[in-house]
């Protein structure tokens, strides 16, 4: 297919996201930090407060049990998402990095003893790193960090698999880096994890607003997504994790809704998943991401994924072009249209400010993942990320805007 | 492009950018301070050479963006020479001047300081600014 052609396919897209409408001329290519709202998600939401608003799990009126309905069909709908078995693997948390303290803090508590060991990737974001770090420091557990191919930019899955012993408790490690964008095999890390009984932790909060995610393929033991980063509102995440796991672990926070009788004496709890939600939820944030995925799915994940590789390689070969950006990726692959960059001799701090004052939003920083860019030799990098609303005119934005910050910095 | 932007990024931050003074092994130690900046990973090593009160000679070294690393060496250039109270006085009064907290008159000010003027109108930015002024702060608060 011709680039023209992949890129005109989403034509029109922008006009469902009011952000973009209201800021006519602004380039956001700050997605993957995380997505604007399409009007059909707002829409679910405010229908909600408007109309069906109460607390759920509770009132034996209709609203409640209206509002308890529009929460429990928002689990089937991201349950059949990403395929899990049933609605009751998923537990609806505030976002990737409460869903992977729960599992540190309860089934990580209970596992690691002194001398096992917790396997995590140089590419994880702080969200799968610093909870297990502090865990291991905790139990005098040793925490090992695989390192990526310096030439690829991918997973060194030899290193892996020699760093998985069978010491080894959990291995965690990102579906989708933040940074670079690479995509671990996780059919063969779950393998790896599996042959010495580790359990593995995925963070896919950068994989799936872009890949359809089945994951009886790989059949992993937990794994955690945040709904703001595909569309949906921000301060809500969820949690999938095998029922055998849910079933036997500690509550996480105790209090209202996780209860199944308190007395003066004691608590017994619910089961699973509510066990795991104490207190009043996010209910319009569980609806947002439903509509969301229902959103993603009628355009579709495969068409979206086409439409912001082409616009990050277009981007890429424009930047390349110029001579003094550095391009962090692997040569052939571009992934979940992550573009992290350098401009020679400028600080990404100072090109992201001149990009903002240009009404150009890309993010610059360590990216939360301090750990992988130190191991890239860098202090800090500048990423833009596309996403389905972005345009052939964000990535001319993007490199005038590259051009403007050269010329300031007389290179 | 704003003006704004043009007068945040001018040709003296770039020179101090680009080449900045002061970043050096001093004769002795007398305070060290170290200074990051999480948001863009900026970090600057102050060290503090004294003759009883007065400051005979200061580093700066700074790893970072242009304003912090500009900011760092301007200020190397003006402490040099000070009293540890007088410094103590500077540093309150720059940080004054760059976050707007106190009305303070330029005039009052080293004129190489009004080469981060600009970086006022960009809030984000004023914390990289006054990083090295903030760790001078903390050297010279040690006992």
């Amino acid at each position: 297919m011709n680039t023209k052609g992949v890129i005109d396919m989403l034509e029109g897209v922008q006009n469902d996201f009011p952000v973009l409408k209201n800021h006519p001329g602004l380039a956001y290519l700050d997605s993957a930090a995380s997505t604007q709202k399409p009007s059909v998600v707002l829409d679910a939401m405010d229908h909600f407060y408007r109309f069906n608003y109460a607390n759920i799990h509770r009132g034996v009126y209709s609203l409640s049990e209206q509002a308890t309905a529009s929460y429990e069909a928002a689990r089937m709908r991201i349950a059949r998402f990403i395929h899990a078995k049933s609605p009751e693997n998923l537990v609806f948390t505030r976002n990737t990095t409460e869903s992977i303290n729960l599992v540190a803090a309860t089934i990580g508590e209970s596992m690691v003893r002194e001398g096992d060991e917790i396997v995590v990737t140089i590419m994880e974001h702080h969200a799968n790193f610093v909870p297990w770090q502090q865990l291991a420091l905790k139990k005098g557990a040793t925490l090992k960090v695989v390192g990526i191919d310096r030439e690829t930019l991918e997973l060194d899955m030899a290193e892996l698999a020699s760093a998985i012993t069978d010491k080894t408790r959990f291995v965690c490690c990102t579906m989708a880096s933040n940074v670079l964008g690479a995509t671990p095999n996780v059919a063969e890390v779950t393998r790896l994890a599996r042959k010495f009984g580790a359990l593995t932790v995925f963070d896919a909060a950068q994989f799936v607003p872009h890949h359809p995610l089945d994951i009886t393929s790989f059949e992993p033991d937990f794994l955690a997504l945040s709904g703001h980063k595909m569309l949906g509102a921000d301060g809500f995440g969820v949690l999938y994790g095998k029922s055998e796991h849910l079933a036997s672990m500690p509550p996480f926070m105790t209090g209202g809704d996780m209860i199944e009788n308190v007395t003066i004496e004691k608590t017994t709890y619910s089961q699973p998943p509510q066990k795991f939600e104490a207190g009043t939820p996010f209910i319009a944030g569980a609806i947002s991401l439903h509509s969301a995925i229902d959103y993603l799915e009628n355009i579709g994940l495969d068409r979206i994924q086409e439409h912001e590789t082409e616009l990050a390689r277009l981007a890429d070969e424009k930047l390349r072009a110029m001579g003094k950006v550095r391009l962090y990726r692997n040569a052939n692959r571009i992934h979940n249209g992550i573009l992290p960059f350098n401009v020679e001799g400028v600080h990404p701090h100072d090109v992201a400010t001149i990009l903002g004052d240009m009404d150009i939003c890309v993010r610059a920083g360590h990216h939360c993942a301090q750990p992988l860019i130190h191991f890239m030799d860098e202090i800090a990098m500048i990423r833009a990320s596309f996403y389905l609303y972005n345009t052939e005119e964000d990535v001319e934005r993007l490199v005038a805007g590259i051009q403007k910050t050269l010329e300031v910095f007389h290179k | 492009m704003t003006t704004q932007l043009d007068n945040m990024y001018r040709d003296l931050i770039l020179d101090h950018y680009e080449h900045p003074r002061n970043c050096h092994e001093l004769n002795h130690t007398d305070r060290t301070e170290e200074g990051f900046n999480p948001l863009c990973g900026d970090h600057v090593n102050i060290q503090f050479e004294q003759d009883g009160r007065t400051i005979t000679d200061i580093s700066v070294c700074t790893k970072g963006c242009a304003i912090c690393t500009a900011s760092g060496s301007i200020m190397s250039d003006i402490l040099k020479g000070l009293s540890v109270d007088e410094t103590k006085s500077m540093v309150e009064n720059v940080k004054a001047f760059l976050t707007g907290d106190r009305d303070i008159d330029p005039a009052d000010l080293p004129s190489s300081l009004q080469a981060l003027s600009g970086v006022r109108k960009f809030p984000i930015r004023i914390k990289c600014a006054l990083l090295p002024w903030t760790t001078a702060e903390l050297a010279l608060n040690k006992k």
